[in-house]
């Protein structure tokens, strides 16, 4: 077939695909997951719980630091000694707290895995269903690869986001809102400084953005070009062949595929440099916390183990801003996927059962058509008022043109199509009155391609 | 997965390069924690003071130390200090840093000696004391030196943590007594390595830009050779090869598959990479402190190490397996979409879907595993970072309490092992996405190692066809498609002479349309041989036969671009004239020109914007355009309604006399006036002749004539009367 060979749709989609009604979308989204309410509570819960506790960890590791400083001190000036009893018993709550909190994020991430991968399972085999309950028509207006690549694809990227955009989203707020709670607590001057270094990353971030989408785009276009040309002279390859085309194809090819290199390797390297430049932001925040820390610790107000403690949190505070700005990449990905998919799901079907089927075993095979009247499209009819009478045993021949109504004549009768006007009737019965699966078991077919 | 290493090792050098720029990534890494461990050892506990060598001191002071010195350490001390100024200061002259460490190590001794007796008051007797002694020359420097061991055997384990730590004391007392601020000390420290530390930050963030920048076009370019040699590859194979892959496939695998790897290439050289070099510096790092803490990172490092390895071991075959049930997926439902039809016809609704939930469910249950066993690395590697961290303060704890470790070491260990452990979260995150591009890289690979079947022989006899007259003759050609038991043809004999048309007819699935592929060489015959002006045509090469050709596909393929580049596909020697001779000898004339852009009109991609009619006279046309010797129709005319075919024909017969005509047919109609008329039947020739002398003989001929023409039409032609077409 003619549509098997087009290819499917690009795998793992550039960022920046979006769906059209992303509200809908996600609302349609809430309500297939709708069965999944008590898990999605119990991840929210569960995921919440262990990053509180992974948050508050250095606190605690810090305040063991404190006491033993302050032991030492001691120590030095002969006072006393470093009370290991005590700072054992903080080590030892902590430790608790760490592995609780890594049970937490266990349980979390196995109910999460469960339900994702089951309502990828689900769709799939909703969608595998309302293929059978299709009409025809559809698949005379969309190709195979289409609709295959919203089974494979488009339920893969649906699955794979929503398993990691719903977990990040949930730890990555909790991160940062934890973080800057524990962060105030130690000492606000510090905190401010490491917030100062927000407005800036945000800056970089945005301006690099703007400057490696031109190249994206560039990058789209030739990515497509170059899928169109393979496409097309993969499947006329006899054609290339036989005219000697394979030099000058090879020829073009080439000057695609250089244009592709530029603008992706230019692409690339401006998305790459976020990480850098992130990187070096949050080391400034580093650097200043750990000097004015130093300072501050020398004039007696705040404690060296809060020093240990902040430089901890200052490390994490940039991971959450960077995991929610991927997450509303994957959010994207993830609504244009959905989109996709209750597209098709929502497609119309053919009515399935009629309210009281006629058994078929009336059928004899006398078959009459009145005032039948059809087009694929209401415009454009192609059977005009045909009027016939088959009875049992006849044999009847239809004979026409390419595109005259021949195959169309039996799609109507097994009810692939339904008439616009008139009727059908195999023994006086309207073939609308049978239930289409049985009157499909009335027929012997053979088809025109198989 | 060692196939991507193979197309990385096409970028050695670049690679090379990437790895140093990421070892000294990894040091400036790993240098900020030390850094930090200084600010809090050095800037806070110690005010800013380094070492045991002040940079003023007394000349009172110098005196008193110097008292505990031997003669020649005195003397050395004298020139390493200027005279001393007005106010009785000596400064410390400029000095190698191995000298300064000698200068440490003679001075840490008897200052902390003279620091714990300047704390006490009757420390503070004993000295005055002991100078007086010396100065009067009552006491030799033995005694006293003698006695400062004694000293030093009281004060109990005193370790060489505290005795840095108290003469640290006294050069902090020195400078107070000169009157300097230590605060000013302590921040100009703190500043000084700060900015040491920003220097680190900045240095790290231009070297991971420059890793970036290489990668990102070591990865492009990657990606770029793989997609052109695959191309290349592909234009080169024959119809064989593109079967065995078939076509969507071979599109996957030139597309997505090399865009798979080319993600992956980045990544392998920017993260993957980095980890372990990270993890091996980290270890080396640690262990150059030689801190009691060490073995603590090593076994973590050695900790994550096994993770990581369990994690590869248990899932990757996982991954692999995966993607067979993903292809097995995309099988089923491709079956379920195409067998529309049939599967309603014959209510196999059911049974179907009972066959796409197994995949499903397979799929499912695979995925949940893998899944489950990456959602259980997360947790376990936190664990072991905050472990780690918990295990760094109890052990260090220790450590201080005996004075083998400072507190600050303590903040730098927790940074080392986080900053190594988040190393390894990063390559157990993009691990995930390894197996899929390991996957694609395979399949790239198994294109570019196949080899091709069907090559130029080594000498040609091209120079013996100047003038190609076109006599093409098969003699005993039997040929089955590689890998296929059954032969598609056998003994296959006849001669299409130039000038003549020979028409080949036949059941769909005789074998007609292969017997046309053998001419331009898409396959090569398996027993017998073909001829082209008494040469054999493997003896002539691809390009000079198939420029003899004009070949018309069984479909419409036409390529985007516009009419025009379409009829000028043969080659560049094609003019305007000969284009549009070609159009109108196609029957294309009319609608082209009733385009508004005429010739030039756009052509869609696969030629979907002109109808299935349209595009065949187009196809057709393009192989009037070229003049060839040969013309070979497969088939080509089914998509026109029989006027058009016929007014087609004749324009053709007219036009081209003297060339080789072989047209394959379903419709007897189309082959009325043939020359030569072959009637197949399952890979066999079973009737030749013409029409006439089919009918009369040929009883599979009569049939398929019977099938088409009206009896009237047959009876006429067998009296010889006129025939219509």
């Amino acid at each position: 077939m003619a549509e098997a060979r087009r290819p499917m749709r690009r795998r793992g989609r550039m960022p920046g695909e979006k769906a059209k009604d992303f509200k809908g979308t996600i609302r349609n989204l809430l309500r297939y997951m709708g069965v999944y309410k008590i898990g999605l509570a119990a991840v929210a819960v569960f995921a919440v719980a262990s990053t509180i506790f992974n948050v508050i960890g250095p606190k605690i590791l810090g305040n063991a630091t404190t006491e033993l400083f302050g032991g030492l001190i001691a120590k030095l000036s002969g006072t006393g000694t470093i009370d290991f009893g005590k700072i054992g018993g903080i080590l030892l709550t902590l430790m608790g707290i760490y592995v609780l909190c890594a049970i937490f994020s266990f349980v979390q991430g196995w109910i999460m895995t469960q339900m994702s991968q089951n309502m990828s399972f689900r769709m799939r085999r909703d969608i595998s269903e309302k293929i059978n309950r299709m009409p025809l028509a559809y698949f005379e207006r969309n190709s195979v690869g289409d609709v295959l690549s919203r089974i494979t694809n488009d339920v893969d990227t649906l699955g794979m986001a929503f398993n990691q955009s719903i977990t990040q989203l949930i730890t990555s707020v909790c991160t940062l809102v934890g973080v800057l709670v524990m962060m105030l607590s130690i000492s606000p001057l510090m905190t401010l400084i490491t917030l100062l270094i927000l407005p800036v990353s945000m800056l970089l971030v945005m301006g690099i953005v703007k400057k490696s989408q031109k190249y994206f785009i560039a990058q789209q276009e030739y990515l497509g070009r170059i899928d169109g040309q393979i496409e097309e002279t993969f499947s006329g390859h006899d054609v290339v062949k036989a005219f000697n085309r394979e030099n000058v194809e090879l020829e073009e090819f080439r000057k695609i595929n250089g244009v592709l290199f530029e603008s992706a390797w230019k692409s690339q390297f401006l998305s790459g440099l976020m990480q850098p430049i992130m990187n070096f932001v949050s080391n400034l925040g580093y650097v200043a916390v750990a000097v004015s820390g130093a300072m501050l610790a020398a004039a007696g107000t705040i404690e060296i183990g809060d020093i240990v403690a902040f430089v901890q949190y200052v490390k994490r505070f940039t991971q959450p801003i960077t995991q929610m700005a991927q997450v509303s990449n994957l959010l994207q990905s993830m609504a244009a996927a959905a989109e996709r998919i209750f597209a098709f799901l929502n497609e119309e079907e053919e009515i399935q059962a009629t309210e009281n089927p006629v058994d078929p075993a009336v059928i004899e095979g006398e078959v009459s058509f009145e005032h039948v009247q059809f087009g694929y499209n209401p415009d454009k009819i192609i059977i005009h008022d045909f009027n016939s009478e088959i009875r049992p045993g006849q044999m009847v021949a239809i004979v026409g043109p390419t595109g005259a109504g021949k195959t169309t004549m039996v799609k109507l009768l097994m009810r692939f199509y339904d008439v616009n006007s008139g009727c059908i009737r195999l023994n006086g019965h309207p073939v609308a009155d049978f239930d289409r699966n049985a009157l499909r078991n009335g027929f012997g077919m053979v088809l025109q391609d198989t | 997965m060692k196939n991507i290493f193979r197309f990385l090792a096409e970028a050695k050098g670049a690679v090379a390069v990437i790895v140093a720029l990421l070892i000294i990534q990894a040091y400036c890494d790993l240098a900020l924690p030390t850094y930090t461990s200084d600010l809090l050892n050095v800037g806070l506990q110690q005010n800013g003071i380094e070492d045991a060598v002040p940079e003023t001191i007394r000349e009172e002071s110098l005196d008193t130390l110097e008292m505990f010195l031997a003669d020649s350490d005195v003397q050395e001390l004298e020139d390493t200090y200027s005279e001393a100024d007005e106010d009785g200061i000596r400064t410390l002259k400029e000095i190698e840093k191995s000298d300064r460490q000698a200068l440490d190590d003679l001075l840490a001794l008897p200052e902390s000696v003279v620091f714990q007796m300047q704390n006490s008051e009757d420390g503070l007797a004993m000295l005055a004391m002991t100078k007086a002694a010396v100065n009067l020359g009552l006491m030799s420097k033995e005694t006293i030196q003698e006695q400062m061991q004694d000293k030093l055997s009281q004060m109990e384990g005193m370790t060489d943590s505290f005795l840095d730590q108290a003469a640290i004391g006294y050069v902090a007392a020195e400078y107070e007594a000169q009157g300097i601020d230590l605060n000013e000390i302590r921040n100009e420290y703190l500043f000084r390595v700060g900015m040491k530390m920003l220097a680190m930050a900045l240095v790290m963030a231009i070297v991971a830009v420059m890793t970036g920048y290489i990668a990102a076009r070591v990865s492009a370019g990657i990606g770029r050779n793989l997609r052109e040699r695959l191309y290349t590859k592909v234009m080169n194979f024959t119809s064989a090869e593109i079967e065995q892959f078939s076509t969507a496939s071979l599109i996957t695998r030139c597309t997505n598959d090399i865009q798979q790897v080319q993600m992956l290439t980045v990544m392998l050289l920017r993260m993957v990479t980095y980890a372990p070099i990270l993890a091996i510096a980290g270890v080396i790092k640690v262990i150059q402190t030689g801190s009691s803490m060490s073995w603590i990172i090593v076994v973590a490092v050695i900790a994550l190490g096994i993770c990581v390895a369990i994690l590869f071991a248990v899932v990757y075959p996982k991954f692999k397996i995966m993607q067979q049930l993903v292809d097995r997926l995309n099988l089923v439902s491709r079956e379920l979409l195409t067998g529309v039809m049939p599967i309603r016809a014959f209510g196999r609704q059911k049974y179907e879907e009972a066959r796409f939930a197994k995949a499903n469910t397979d799929l499912f249950e695979t995925q949940l595993f893998t899944n489950r066993v990456m959602n259980f690395m997360m947790p376990v590697m936190m664990l072991i970072m905050n472990g780690v961290s918990v295990l760094i303060v109890w052990v260090g704890g220790h450590g201080v309490d005996t004075g083998n470790v400072q507190v600050g070491d303590l903040t730098a260990f927790i940074t080392y092992s986080m900053v190594i452990i988040m190393g390894f979260l990063m390559l157990s995150a993009i691990s995930i996405m390894l197996p899929r591009a390991g996957v694609a890289a395979d399949r790239v690979e198994e294109v570019l190692e196949t080899e091709i079947s069907l090559t130029d022989a080594s000498e040609t006899r091209d120079q013996e066809l100047d003038h190609i007259k076109g006599e093409l003759a098969f003699s005993d050609v039997s040929f089955a498609y590689p890998g296929a038991q059954s032969p598609v043809l056998e003994h296959i004999s006849f001669t299409a002479e130039p000038g003549k048309t020979t028409a080949i007819i036949g059941s769909t699935g005789c074998g007609k349309s292969t017997l046309v592929h053998l001419i331009p060489r898409f396959y090569d015959v398996t027993e017998g041989s073909i001829t082209l002006d008494g040469i054999d045509i493997r003896e002539i090469s691809q390009k000079k036969l198939r420029d003899s050709i004009g070949y018309v596909p069984q479909k419409g393929i036409l390529f985007s671009g516009t009419v025009e580049s379409n009829l000028k596909y043969g080659g560049e020697q094609i003019t305007d004239d000969d284009m549009e001779m070609a159009a109108k000898i196609a029957q294309a004339t009319e609608f082209i020109e009733s385009k508004s852009a005429g010739y030039q009109s756009d052509i869609a991609q696969n030629g979907s914007n002109v109808s299935g009619g349209q595009r065949q006279r187009l196809s057709i046309a393009r192989a009037i355009a070229k003049h060839p010797q040969i013309f070979l129709f497969d088939d080509s005319f089914s998509a026109l309604d029989y006027k058009t075919d016929a007014a087609l024909r004749g324009a053709l017969a007219e036009q081209i006399q003297n060339a080789t005509v072989v047209i394959v047919a379903q419709r007897i109609s189309t082959i009325l006036h043939a020359d030569q008329i072959l009637v197949m039947e399952e890979g066999r020739i079973v009737g030749r002749g013409t029409h006439r002398e089919l009918l009369e003989n040929c009883q599979t001929y009569l049939e398929i004539a019977r099938g088409q023409l009206s009896e009237e039409e047959i009876q006429s032609a067998l009296k010889g009367g006129a025939v219509n077409g």
